[in-house]
């Protein structure tokens, strides 16, 4: 062998060694990531187990922010209609950061209906979620680019490096194999407090952020729109902006083929009790959430046509879950 | 900019790409640019003191080489007595002033100095010592007066050893600086193993151990049991290997990476088998400078009476002590230290006696194993004075651990049982590494073994990953050695 041939050989050696390198680290990257962040199965930013539904099953799925996750109950919407739904929230989720959940949704499910709870238009720039409500969301494009426009710049770090936030937790395992979510990303909340009357959320209003939130749904409606999915803007019956109600429903309302929802003008027909219905004044207890779920399941089914297959012993074991709760006030 | 922060990650590899593109007249101009603003990242203003020091000591070297009015001397101690001043107002004015006024009050007197409220500058013993050192080189002759400024400044402020060292001699460092240094990637391994190792070092071992040691040191007085107190201080002399020989390992690595060789500051110290032998192998870089600039020069070992070849060495000792800081405490540390070399030289005759009658050779490896730990036992004792916060301070932790040896646990020190067994796997390592090394350059061999550096690599990346003390929640320890 001649020694250019020789050099050559020895720089794709070395070149070889070092890709192999490289993949080595990042698997291993991806893997203490896996086993050191703390498991997660409520309270949102659920994504581990909202990856084991099966490919396409949902017909509707549900974002926003810690409202939507206590406040419907995908179970119950299924057993009044059929349809298959999902929530996908994440705590003070802000809308930039549910701009890419809708987004990563669409990579495994393509749901008839998205549904987004729009409370988080009044939302600040940043909540003190960040780290949850990115760190969960499965390694993409759609994960950068939340962390690069969502998160503060002193989240990102640990965001594109999870080991940075978490190396000193205990090694998880069961991290690597969610099970399938029997609540399909509701969080059971069973407190019950009296809210004393409907309250009015107090809001820091800042234009330009409020601003960047509307230019999120428009793409949400826009990507929705790409996707062959319905959009429905909606504002959940509790505990709402009322001091800028008609900005916020001029300003949603106006968004092209989207439809906008204020179920706080629905709260007649709902039959709610301030006495025994609320968790605190921003989210339902877990009968409150039943009202609102079997109120909007037609609703729902006036919107979606055709039904997805989906796995039928998982929707009957989840009925059967939130019967169990909900019969055992009954009982008491 | 510390060496285990994100910034100096970035910095490193930028440096290293722009310095390896410039054309060579332009390099060491530009290293001269980014060591200045390495050292300008802590506090913009002490710049113009290194400068100060710089260009005092490059005019007097240059001064000295010509001859100027026909004085060598005047020009070596006007350098020395210009250095030394700077030093001692930044660092040790308050210390004499705090001396001052309890002597003062101990007379009946009520006389208390001012007190400076300036803050030490980083790194400014370890310059200080390099410029001397290099005064003291061109005085000898050993050595030609460095003519280009650019070059000198660049050897008194080369980034990765300027803030805590090894402290370079100009016959070692200035030549390398003078030379061209093409890119080679074989260069950059070997400097990165060394900078991955020192990284580990300090995040895995290290600053895992702080917690430890501040559990005990910080605590209140008394607070801490007796075996607490005696596991910190084996801890905190642990530590402060880790922490010092890991800035001198990034520091050598990241010298390596531009294809400059820094001397070796450590030698397995806690293998050596007497307090000499600790000294050969601990800090090589300051004990060499003072035994060629301050020991020799004192008489050294020459002294044909006992008495002056001891208080050569005590000499040597207690200035090495208040070289680390201006503290009783530190004065301490060099005393033990040169109190336990003395009394080594005294019973050395009866220890070889005993040795004989009992029929053990000098070479028995039980009696070595028993030596390293009496050794290991003596320098942990010493070090208590260098982390207490006072001399009564550490007299006080010696007394629990003498007279109340078994309590307290070491499970109640802020260290999970995952964080002990990983630190004291890192130490085992540690120990291993090290006595393999002293034979052989790892650095080289595993630099230069495909496989076998990568693999090194990974596993040293992923024990930093998985074990290390850094991000969100933590607090990254200075390092220790950076106060001096």
């Amino acid at each position: 062998m001649t020694e250019p041939h020789k050099k050559t050989t020895s720089r794709l050696k070395e070149g070889a060694a070092f890709c192999c390198f490289l993949a080595a680290l990042l698997g291993f990257v991806w893997l203490a990531s896996a086993v050191l962040i703390p498991h997660r199965t409520e309270f949102g930013a659920n994504w581990g187990a909202f990856q084991k539904e099966k490919r396409d099953s949902l017909d509707a799925v549900f974002f926003g922010s810690s409202i939507v996750y206590c406040d419907i109950i995908p179970a119950v919407i299924y057993e009044r209609s059929g349809i298959s739904s999902y929530v996908l929230a994440g705590p003070e989720q802000t809308l930039t950061t549910t701009e890419y959940y809708v987004k990563e949704m669409f990579r495994t499910q393509s749901p008839k209906l998205v549904l987004v709870e729009v409370t988080g238009v009044f939302y600040p720039k940043y909540t003190a979620y960040t780290k949850a409500n990115i760190g969960y969301m499965p390694p993409s494009l759609n994960r950068l680019g939340a962390t690069f426009r969502a998160a503060e710049p002193e989240e990102r770090l640990g965001l594109l490096f999870p080991p940075y936030n978490y190396h000193d937790e205990e090694l998880r395992f069961e991290n690597l194999r969610y099970p399938a979510d029997d609540l399909a990303g509701y969080t059971l909340v069973t407190e019950t407090t009296d809210i004393g009357g409907m309250l009015q959320r107090p809001v820091e209003y800042d234009e330009g952020v409020f601003r960047a939130n509307i230019g999120s749904l428009r793409e949400i409606a826009r990507v929705c729109r790409e996707e062959g999915s319905r959009v429905l803007f909606f504002l959940a019956p509790n505990y709402y902006p009322w001091e800028r109600l008609p900005l916020l429903e001029h300003e949603v309302g106006a968004i092209e083929d989207a439809e906008f929802i204020n179920f706080n003008n629905h709260l007649g027909d709902l039959s709610v009790e301030v006495e025994t219905d609320f968790f605190d004044p921003q989210h339902f207890n877990v009968w409150g959430a039943e009202k609102f779920s079997a109120y909007i399941a037609p609703m729902l089914g006036e919107r979606i046509s055709e039904r997805k297959e989906t796995d039928k012993t998982l929707w009957q074991r989840r009925v059967a879950v939130i019967e169990n709760v909900l019969s055992a006030r009954q009982g008491s | 900019m510390n060496f285990n922060s994100l910034g100096y990650c970035l910095y490193l590899p930028v440096t290293l790409f722009l310095y390896f593109l410039l054309p060579r007249r332009l390099k060491n101009p530009f290293l001269l640019a980014a060591s200045y603003f390495f050292y300008m990242c802590w506090e913009p203003l002490y710049a113009l003191l290194m400068l100060t020091s710089t260009a005092a000591t490059y005019l007097c070297a240059r001064l000295m080489a010509g001859r100027f009015l026909s004085r060598r001397r005047l020009w070596l101690v006007l350098s020395l007595v210009l250095n030394l001043l700077i030093l001692f107002f930044f660092k040790y004015y308050n210390f004499a002033a705090e001396l001052t006024g309890r002597l003062f009050s101990l007379l009946g007197g009520s006389f208390t100095p001012p007190l400076s409220g300036l803050l030490l500058p980083v790194g400014i013993s370890f310059y200080t010592f390099q410029a001397l050192g290099y005064t003291m080189d061109v005085y000898r002759g050993k050595l030609d007066a460095e003519r280009n400024f650019i070059d000198y400044a660049l050897f008194v402020s080369y980034f990765p050893q300027l803030v805590a060292g090894p402290i370079e001699r100009s016959g070692n460092l200035l030549p390398q600086l003078k030379k061209a240094h093409p890119f080679r990637l074989q260069a950059v391994f070997e400097g990165s193993v060394l900078f991955l190792w020192g990284m580990f070092k300090k995040l895995v071992i290290a600053d895992r151990l702080a917690v430890l040691v501040n559990f005990a040191f910080d605590a209140p007085p008394g607070e801490a049991g007796g075996f607490q107190y005696a596991a910190a201080a084996v801890a905190f002399t642990v530590q402060i290997y880790c922490d010092f020989s890991a800035y001198s390992d990034i520091a050598r690595g990241s010298a390596r990476m531009m294809g400059i060789r820094l001397m070796r500051n450590f030698d397995a110290p806690f293998l050596a088998a007497s307090i000499k032998d600790f000294w050969r192998r601990w800090h090589i870089s300051l004990s060499t400078w003072f035994k060629d600039y301050l020991y020799f020069p004192l008489g050294g070992s020459r002294s044909k009476q006992a008495w002056r070849r001891y208080a050569n060495l005590m000499a040597v000792f207690l200035v090495s002590g208040l070289w680390h800081g201006a503290a009783l405490t530190f004065f301490a540390w060099g005393l033990l230290h040169g109190l336990f070399q003395v009394a080594s030289g005294l019973t050395k005759p009866l220890r070889e006696r005993a040795l004989a009658a009992l029929r053990v050779s000098q070479t028995n490896p039980v009696l070595t194993g028993f030596r390293v730990l009496f050794n290991f036992a003596l320098v942990s004792g010493a070090f208590v004075f260098f982390r207490a916060r006072s001399v009564m301070g550490a007299l006080s932790v010696l007394k629990r651990i003498l007279l109340y040896p078994f309590t307290g646990s070491v499970w109640e020190m802020g260290l999970s049982g995952k964080d002990l067994t990983a630190v004291l796997v890192a130490v085992m390592i540690l120990f291993i590494v090290d006595g393999v090394s002293r034979k052989r350059d790892l650095t080289e061999r595993i630099a230069g073994r495909r496989w076998l550096k990568y693999a090194v690599y990974f596993f040293l990346l992923g024990a930093m990953m998985l074990f290390g003390v850094y991000g969100a929640g933590y607090d990254p320890q200075e390092f220790i050695y950076f106060q001096f």
